[in-house]
This record gives C-alpha cells, sequence and structure tokens, in this order.
C-alpha cells in the first residue's frame, strides 16, 4: 500500500509537469528553495517524537510556474497514561507523509493543485486540492477559492488491511482574502469548512464504565489506580459519531515597523460535535542584525468539549452503554498556553547573506484538561533545528 | 463554562465577519504605490503562516480543532 501511494504521487508530479505551458523556455530564470527541518518534541505523559522533514520548490517566476513537494517522518514512542491503563506495553512507531504541490499563475488568474499522503502501519491518509486564484489589477488584493478531498484508512496494527479497516471521507471547502491595509500591513482572512463521514473511532481505546454511584465519587485527574478500583468490568471500544461536520474563520495580521514584524493569527473553530475552539498566536520577529532575526512567540488555544464528553460514563451493563463515548482528552474541555521563541542566523556569502540560513526554535506548552481522568495537565516542549537555501 | 465561552466565541466570530465585510472597501481606500511596497517585500510578512511543519503537527494532536493553516494569498505585489 505505501508503494502504492508513493508511485500515485510521482505520477501525479510527472503528470502536472507535462502539462507545463508549451512556451516555457529553459533559458527563463529559475529559482529553488530546499528547507530541512527536525523537530523533537518531549512530554510529561513519556511521549516523545522526532520528525525529520524536507521540502523543495522550483519556481520559473516569468511564466508563473512553482512546483513544490516534501516529505517528513515522524517517529513516535509513548507508554501515555492511556497506554498504562489499558495495561499495554511502551510502543514505538513511524509514520510517513509526502506532499506535492503546484502552483500556475501568469496574471491576474491563476491556480493551484496539491496532494498529500501518509502511511502508519494502521493508518493511511491521500487526498488533495485545487484552488482558483484571482488578484486585483494593482496586485493589493488576492482572492482564492477551492475543494479539497481526502480518504483515510484506519486498521489495526498486525491485522490484514482486509481483516479490519474503516473508511473515513473528509469533503473540505476553503476560501480566503489577502489584501494590502497600508504601506506596513497586511490582512489574510481565510474560512475552510470540512464533512466527514465514516467512523473514527480509535481501535485501540477502551472506555471505562462506571455504576451511577461510583461514577459521582470520580475526580478530574484520577489516577489509573483510582479509576481501576472504581469502574465497572464492562469496557467497550470508543464509540464516535459517524459524521462531523467542521468550519474555522481565521485572521492574519502582518504590520511591520522596521526593525519590528508584528504577526497576530487568530482562529475560531466550531463543529456539530458541539466543540468550540479559539486560537490565537502571536510573534515578534526583530532584525538584531543582517545575518540575525529573533522571535518570541506566545500562543493561547481554548476548547470546549464535544457534546458527548463525560468524565465518568455511566453504564447498568453491556446493554446500557452510552451510545457515544471517547476517552480521547483531546476531544474535551482543554487549555493550552505555548511559550517560545526562536532565532535565524543567515550564513549565505556577503553578496547573498538570506541565500542560506540556519534556525533554531523552541515551544513550550503547558495544557490544563479539564474533566478527564488520569491527567490534569501535561507540559511539552519542542525544539526544531531548521535549514534553508535559496537559489 | 460551556455556555458562557460560546457566547464570547459567538461575539469574536460575529466582529470578525464585520471585518471581513468592510475590508475589501478599506483596502481599496488606501493605494500603496510600487515603490512604497519595501515593507510588505520584507520576508518575515509573508501571509503564509508563521506555523512550521512539526510544530503544526503538534498542534494537530494536541488539540481538537483543525483548519485556518492554508492560505493561497500573495497579495501585495512586491516585486
Amino acid at each position: 500500500m505505501r508503494l502504492q501511494l508513493i508511485r500515485a504521487a510521482l505520477f501525479l508530479a510527472v503528470g502536472l509537469a507535462g502539462s507545463l505551458p508549451p512556451n516555457t523556455a529553459l533559458a527563463e530564470p529559475v529559482e529553488g528553495r530546499f528547507t530541512a527541518e527536525v523537530g523533537g518534541y518531549q512530554d510529561t505523559t513519556a511521549t516523545s517524537v522526532l520528525t525529520p522533514s524536507v521540502a523543495a520548490s522550483v519556481a520559473l517566476p516569468d511564466s508563473g510556474v512553482e512546483l513544490s513537494g516534501g516529505y517528513l517522518v515522524d517517529l513516535v514512542t509513548t507508554a501515555s497514561p492511556d497506554v498504562v491503563a489499558t495495561a499495554s506495553p511502551r510502543w514505538e512507531e513511524a509514520r510517513h507523509g509526502g506532499h506535492l504541490g503546484f502552483r500556475y499563475q501568469p496574471g491576474r488568474f491563476g491556480f493551484t493543485a496539491r496532494a498529500s499522503a501518509s502511511y502508519a502501519p494502521d493508518y493511511l491518509s491521500a487526498g488533495g486540492g485545487v484552488t482558483a486564484l484571482f488578484e486585483t489589477e494593482d496586485r493589493l488584493s488576492t482572492f482564492w477559492v477551492g475543494p479539497s478531498y481526502y480518504r483515510d484508512i484506519a486498521g489495526r496494527t498486525g491485522t490484514p488491511w482486509s481483516t479490519f479497516s474503516r473508511t473515513l471521507d473528509k469533503i473540505g471547502l476553503g476560501a480566503g482574502w489577502t489584501g494590502v491595509l497600508d504601506r506596513s500591513t497586511l490582512l489574510s482572512i481565510l474560512g475552510d469548512g470540512a464533512y466527514e463521514t465514516g467512523d473514527p473511532s480509535k481501535p485501540y481505546r477502551y472506555v471505562p464504565m462506571f455504576t451511577a454511584d461510583a461514577a459521582e465519587g470520580i475526580e478530574a485527574g484520577a489516577s489509573v489506580s483510582d479509576v481501576a478500583r472504581a469502574r465497572s468490568t464492562t469496557r467497550p471500544l470508543e464509540q464516535l459519531p459517524l459524521t462531523r461536520l467542521r468550519g474555522s474563520a481565521s485572521a492574519r495580521l502582518a504590520w511591520r515597523s522596521p526593525p519590528f514584524t508584528l504577526r497576530l493569527e487568530d482562529r475560531l473553530y466550531a463543529d456539530s460535535w458541539r466543540l468550540l475552539a479559539t486560537t490565537t498566536d502571536a510573534r515578534l520577529p526583530v532584525d538584531a542584525h543582517e545575518r540575525l532575526r529573533l522571535w518570541p512567540h506566545v500562543r493561547l488555544h481554548a476548547q470546549t468539549g464535544v457534546s458527548f464528553w463525560e468524565l465518568a460514563y455511566v453504564a447498568n451493563g453491556p446493554e446500557d452503554l452510552p451510545a457515544l463515548r471517547t476517552g480521547d482528552r483531546e476531544l474535551g474541555p482543554l487549555v493550552n498556553v505555548g511559550a517560545g521563541g526562536g532565532a535565524r542566523v543567515a550564513i549565505g556569502d556577503a553578496d547573498a547573506v538570506d541565500d542560506v540560513a540556519l534556525s533554531l526554535a523552541g515551544l513550550g506548552t503547558f495544557t490544563q484538561f479539564f474533566e478527564t481522568l488520569y491527567l490534569s495537565h501535561r507540559l511539552s516542549v519542542l525544539v526544531t533545528l531548521g535549514f534553508e537555501a535559496v537559489w | 463554562m460551556s455556555h458562557r465561552f460560546g457566547w464570547q466565541l459567538a461575539a469574536r466570530a460575529a466582529a470578525l465577519l464585520i471585518v471581513l465585510a468592510c475590508l475589501p472597501v478599506v483596502s481599496g481606500c488606501t493605494p500603496v504605490p510600487a515603490w512604497e511596497r519595501s515593507r510588505l517585500a520584507h520576508p518575515t510578512m509573508k501571509p503564509k503562516s508563521s506555523v512550521g511543519t512539526a510544530e503544526g503537527h503538534l498542534h494537530e494532536v494536541q488539540e481538537g480543532s483543525t483548519g485556518g493553516a492554508d492560505s493561497e494569498g500573495g497579495g501585495c505585489g512586491c516585486n
């Protein structure tokens, strides 16, 4: 299956390259960009992730053509409380992902196409989207709109796909506007929505059940041993709704007053599972030197839980299970606060300082979980080391 | 927490929609000549999200919301 996905991605890339306009001249200037990044993540639930990734793009600016692509690997090791609660051993997993993109905008109109795929031993995803672009004559506004489609296939590690698999289809639509407000300010407004069908329930996630009396005694953050003592013997698998309608509205502001740039991003989110969320991200890049850029970074995310979220699900027996049940903390009410920063050092030649650069960034997050078993909070740190080169 | 939080979100969404409806008009009232676009051409002024690959993936896993990552706009004519 993984080889088939890679073949499909390569076929798409060749097909897109073959669709270049016939008068594209090889003597035309070519601009290229290569980036490599390694991210390391560790949190207080004993989960570690190493994510190396590479990406590249090649553009013919005179023709308005650009090709891009990238590849990443997630190397995950975890012994989280959820794993401990199910008496499962520590596990490790590698997930591979790749993407391709194509942009053609010779004038005021244009389009983009993108495709991506990912592979893990128990999860596949593939899909893409297209976008139509329109730029005003003064080049101060750009509008875009386009659909997307992804298909995910979930399985179980060690079980053939023919024996067990579930499909999840996602149809999306996005639109946006980017405009110049004045000589120092750029603003983007974008909205996107998606409709998902299929069963997204995790085949490994068991949800503890309690009698009504026992549930009253369960407090948020109850330990694995406390839950094990109080729970009933019924232990059903997670069951989520079979459809989901998502929507988000975002705004991005960039305002420059040399040597500072203020970047603000804000997103509002809602879905048919009644999860509401707000996310605000702020960065302040400062050109401390011709070759050095520094930035502080703060982030705040808050969300309500889904409508069927419960701290302790009540069931009087196997025939009395709640129709919808989950133990996924990321579907519960939480607040996530992040702070960090970064630095970028340009190491190019004197006449092309920014052509080659190294960057280092870090983000620490504190997550407060409300109405959650096993955990009341989590600390995590993400460090990324990057390299970029342009020509 | 849910009801008050929901009203706050609804108010913010309404404010965002009002700004969205007015912005195409506002942006057309402040034309910027090409020779005054040097600030807009700075690398930190790109309209795409500042979130990198690893960080974006982290937020996808840690949080229940999605969206808002993609942006196709170039929108400044900074050539």
